[in-house]
């Protein structure tokens, strides 16, 4: 039997999948090779460095967020905290929604502060009551004025034909 | 309600997958509770940040949902939901430039290379480590691995599945996953005394 094929075996017994047939020539092999001896005693130590997955944090109320999300749409997902530290996701979770509707609102009140400032300022162009009253009688003089004026003029240049 | 869930909590995967198509939100709830620490540890593999695996847990769970009417009762449903949130971290890294070492690096014929690598013995973590720092001297080894070899470490040493399982989650042959984990095993125990000689001083 060659090294390599009893290394690759070794890996197999040491996971417990070797064949028991296999498992019998590879003792043979073993007894007479030392560097396939060195390699099974570093699989095993190898095992060592693997130990047992400490338990993973899920967010509470994750799978419940996910279903959620995944039939009602995004938006109507419920916000939820990320107790395990994780951050609400840029670009789809609830938060980041709320922020786009508050963005929205925003700028509807902008938009409706200047149409209305806008508006007030037109008006401020316009002529109120009073200032119509003044201008009307300021009208009414120059009307009076001007009905006056012919008799005046006559008055100034007399005729020629009186001469 | 909790009588709902209860019956629920009691079928199998294949059912929830029909009763979600359905309709019916609470068996994919069921689904992703059944599935979703599995799939978290899977991302805390290839991840760093507590946010990052959220997002694609999350993200995972969503496409899974998406494309439900697409999975086969040939391979089991947490087979299926691995393969989508593999594909989903691998693109993720890609897109950031943080894409992890391909198979390509690594072809398949490099057994020679493996040999000709092992140097010095394996020693045992130290006593006094703590599991934390174990677990973080291995998370480091095996970030450097190219995937085809951490992906078969992480699911047989971390994971715990069978050769079989090994086998239909990527999608290989037995005697490839057999060849694979033993190759895998090689590489990771030269990059352990490339990378933390101090280890091996201290023996």
């Amino acid at each position: 039997m060659r090294c390599e094929q009893a290394q690759e075996w070794i890996s197999k017994k040491v996971d417990g999948v070797l064949a028991v047939k296999e498992v019998g020539q590879l003792r043979q092999h073993l007894e007479q090779c030392g560097e396939c001896r060195e390699f099974e005693e570093d699989m095993l130590a190898m095992k060592a460095w693997f130990p047992a997955e400490e338990a993973v944090a899920v967010p509470a109320g994750f799978a419940q967020r996910i279903a959620a999300m995944a039939f009602d749409g995004q938006a109507a997902a419920p916000i939820l905290q990320h107790v395990s530290g994780g951050r609400p996701r840029a670009g789809s979770t609830p938060e980041r929604f709320a922020m786009q509707l508050m963005a929205l609102a925003a700028a509807l009140l902008l938009a409706l502060g200047l149409a209305l400032y806008m508006q007030r300022g037109n008006s401020n162009h316009n002529l109120n009551a009073d200032e119509t009253q003044t201008l009307e009688q300021v009208l009414e003089e120059l009307r009076e004025l001007n009905q006056g004026a012919p008799a005046a003029n006559q008055e100034a240049v007399p005729k020629s034909t009186d001469r | 309600m909790g009588v709902v869930r209860m019956q629920e909590n009691e079928r199998s995967d294949e059912e929830l997958v029909q009763l979600t198509l359905a309709g019916d939100r609470s068996a994919f709830q069921v689904l992703v509770e059944r599935h979703q620490h599995r799939i978290f540890r899977l991302a805390r593999h290839y991840l760093r940040s507590n946010a990052e695996v959220e997002d694609m847990v999350q993200d995972t769970f969503l496409k899974a949902f998406s494309k439900l009417d697409t999975f086969q009762s040939n391979s089991s449903f947490f087979t299926w939901v691995y393969r989508i949130a593999k594909n989903t971290i691998l693109d993720n890294l890609k897109r950031k430039g943080r894409s992890p070492v391909r198979a390509m690096e690594d072809p398949e014929d490099s057994l020679g290379r493996v040999a000709e690598g092992r140097s010095g013995r394996v020693p045992m973590p130290d006593a006094r480590m703590m599991k934390s720092e174990i677990t973080r001297v291995t998370r480091s080894v095996l970030e450097t691995l190219p995937d085809i070899f951490r992906e078969v470490l992480v699911l047989r040493e971390l994971e715990g599945q069978s050769y079989q399982e090994i086998a239909e989650t990527l999608e290989i042959s037995i005697g490839t996953v057999e060849s694979r984990i033993f190759r895998a095993r090689a590489k990771f125990k030269d990059k352990l005394m490339q990378m933390h000689p101090e280890i091996v001083e201290g023996m």
